[in-house]
Order: C-alpha cells, then structure tokens, then sequence
C-alpha cells in the first residue's frame, strides 16, 4: 500500500483569510501536487490564468494543483479523488481541506479518523487556523465558533498584518492556545513550508514537540494548554489505559492529545500519539527518536485541567498496571 | 500512593467538572488513604488500600452498597455520575492503522 497522502486541515473563521492564503500558496511551484478540497469552487477565487482544466467536480490548475468541491460526504469526496488517484485519471500528493469559516475542526478529523475507506490513505499532517489580525480579538472574543477553531490548531496564522500590529490578535489568540507556532501572513503571504503537509506527518509533530518542556499555560474560559515531559518509558497498556481515563475524566472538554511517548516495549522507536477529543489516530511509530532526547512529551489542551493532573493520573496506573503484572 | 497525590487526584478531577466541594484526605491504618467529598450532590468516602490482590478503591455513598475498583478509571467513572451526572464523559476511540 502507498504512503498515506499527508492531509492539512485549513480552518478559521468567516472572513479571516483563508482563502486567500489559498490561492497565495497554490501559485508557488513548492505547493505543486496539492489537492485542496474546499465547500464551493466560488470560494477559492481561482484566477482565471491558472485554470487548466475545469470539470463538474474538479478544476485542475497550471501550477499542478486541483480543487474540488465537497458532494455530500467529505469523507466520500476524498475517498473518489484516492481512487482517481489509483487509476492514474489524476495526480495529487498531499490534500489540504479548506473548511467553511463557522466550521467545527473537530468532527472533520474524527470522521477522517475513523471512515473504514480510508483507514491508512491519509494522514493528518496539521489542522491550521487563521486570525484576522484586524479583528481577530473582537471576533475570538464573541464567537464561540472561532475560539474552538484556534484551540484545535497546530499552527495559527495571523492574516493582515499588513493593516495593523499583530500584537493584540496574537495575544488574543494566545488565550485560546499557547502551544501552537503562531505565524504572520501579510497580504496573505506566507512561507509555503509552513502549509506544505510534510512528507511524514508525524515527523513534523515530532519536530514541533522537540523544545516541549513540562510546563502548564492557562487560557481564558477554563481552556489550559498542560504539558508533560518525563524520562520513564511508559508501558504501553498503561498509555491506553491513561488515555481511557482521561476520556472518562474529561469528556468533550478534552480537546487535543498530542505527542512523542517513549513506549517502554519498544524505546528506540516513539510512538506519536495524536488524539483530537477523545478520537485517536491509531499509534504511529517514528524509525527512530528526531534528536537525541528520549524523553516522552505530550501535549493536552483542555478545559479546567489542573497543572501537573495528567501526570498523576499516569503515574498512578502504571502503578496499577505494575501491581497486576 | 501519598494522601497529597490522592488529594490531587480528586482535586482534579473536582476542578474538571466545576464541582464546588470540601474535600478532606488523610492516612488511615498502615496501607490505606481516606477521602471524603461533601459535594452538595452527594457525599463520597473513598479509601485507596493495597490489597492482597493489588490496589483497591472503595467508594462507598451514604446509604449506598460500597463498590471496589480495581482501578482508577472505576472510581473516576463513579465519582463523575454521582457528583457531576451532567458532564459528558467519552471514550476512546483508536482509528484502525494502515494494517487495518
């Protein structure tokens, strides 16, 4: 079977940009095999000059990219351009979801997750948000929908800059999640690096967690970013089981699980861990660890967590898992 | 298991779910912890013990049989639908890898 096609999902609120670092990044020749799925064609805005070749269902562009409008189903969507893919009809080699602006994130990844037809074809790369600098306090401030959308991101990108200082949109943004890259695109310009789904996923959340240190950020409205760094290797029924109790604990309040864990079955090889609530992508095991620190860093952004609780919790079932064997 | 990193434990787990509690937690006997949660939902004893079979919580209501857990996600599942029925829990899904 191929390599599963890296998927970045591009969310953020009306108005806040996305679509125009869209059609910035599909230009550039590094962006070139993308495959963008999106609600409409209209709201891409393609230049007429790029289209290449335009179909009920899928445009094609000069620059090597194609967009398509979601039919029904996403998850079915993605799944025909995979087998279009196969048959060799078209050619993509990453996929990037742009997503309506009142859009939640989170059953998005779930349902790409969890859909049997596309169970190892894609892999999350990153889920990125956009901020309007202009009015991106008073919009993350008033909108429920738009807090959600930048807690759940990887990386957030503040859009027009160019109009005003990025400062207080980036501390707005910064109540919502305080582990994330936040990067500015002016003019909705931006390094294509950073919205280019890596090759391997998960070695991009590796690199992302390597200056994770053990540390607890606390936001507005209860959401806290806690961070867990240790030396140990964890057993890996104790992860699961861990995991099962933080579900159980947290419910819907959890919202991202993110991280490199140091398994003590397998300790040259860490499992990246990668959980959107309370649906976790299955393990993926790096080749080796990306640097010469073994240690197990994971990254919880969730409501009313306590500083240092998720630690407890593991350290008290591996105490029970140890006890049973 | 100390009583502070039992304290904690619950104290979380209170926190999680907004519960405005007393929440007391000291040694009793050589192997075991007692917690008391007066929550104006109910009120909880709990006592963490090493068993002959391993760790055991035993949590006990007021006018309640005493149910024992062998482990914590027993008593996390207990405490939550007595103490804070309104909050959603979740479990956990693992999507299939490309092994299936």
């Amino acid at each position: 079977m191929p390599a599963p096609a890296p998927l970045t999902v591009l969310t953020g609120f009306l108005g806040s940009g996305k679509t125009t670092l869209l059609k910035h990044a599909l230009t550039d020749p590094a962006l070139a095999g993308t495959a963008v799925i999106v609600n409409e064609f209209g709201a891409v805005g393609l230049d007429h000059e790029l289209l290449e070749r335009a179909e009920e269902d899928l445009v094609a562009l000069s620059t090597g990219c194609l967009c398509c409008a979601v039919r029904g189903d996403l998850s079915r969507t993605i799944a025909d351009l995979l087998a279009r893919r196969a048959t060799g009809e078209i050619a993509f080699a990453r996929l990037v979801i742009e997503t309506s602006g009142l859009a939640d994130p989170a059953p998005i990844v779930q349902a790409l997750a969890l859909d049997p037809a596309l169970r190892g074809r894609v892999a999350l790369a990153r889920i990125v948000a956009t901020v309007d600098a202009v009015t991106g306090p008073q919009t993350l401030a008033n909108h429920p929908e738009a807090r959600k959308q930048a807690a759940f991101a990887d990386t957030l990108v503040l859009t027009k800059t160019d109009l005003t200082p990025p400062q207080p949109a980036a501390q707005a943004a910064r109540r919502y999640n305080a582990a994330a890259p936040l990067l500015q695109a002016g003019r909705g310009r931006l390094d294509p690096a950073h919205l280019l789904p890596p090759t391997i996923p998960s070695a991009h959340l590796a690199a992302s967690l390597a200056a994770a240190t053990d540390a607890v950020a606390e936001h507005t409205e209860g959401l806290a970013t806690v961070t867990l760094v240790r030396e140990q290797p964890v057993p890996a029924v104790a992860l699961t089981l861990f995991l099962e109790a933080l579900a159980e604990a947290c419910g819907p309040d959890l919202l991202r699980v993110k991280g490199l864990v140091q398994i003590a079955e397998a300790p040259e090889t860490p499992a990246v861990v990668h959980g959107v609530q309370h649906v976790f992508h299955a393990l993926d095991w790096l080749d080796a660890w990306p640097t010469a620190d073994r240690r197990t860093r994971l990254v919880f952004i969730g409501r009313h967590l306590m500083p240092g609780w998720p630690r407890l919790l593991l350290t008290q079932i591996e105490r029970e898992v140890a006890a049973a064997q | 298991m100390s009583p502070a990193e039992l304290e904690a434990l619950l104290a979380g787990l209170l926190r999680l779910w907004q519960v405005e509690a007393a929440l007391c937690v000291r040694r009793c006997g050589d192997q075991g912890i007692l917690a008391r949660i007066e929550a104006p939902r109910a009120a909880v004893k709990i006592t963490y013990r090493i068993e002959p079979f391993g760790p055991a919580w035993h949590v006990e209501e007021t006018g309640q049989r005493r149910r024992t857990y062998p482990s914590t996600i027993g008593p996390i599942r207990h405490l939550r639908e007595s103490l804070a029925p309104e909050r959603g829990s979740a479990r956990v899904v693992f999507a299939a890898g490309r092994g299936g």
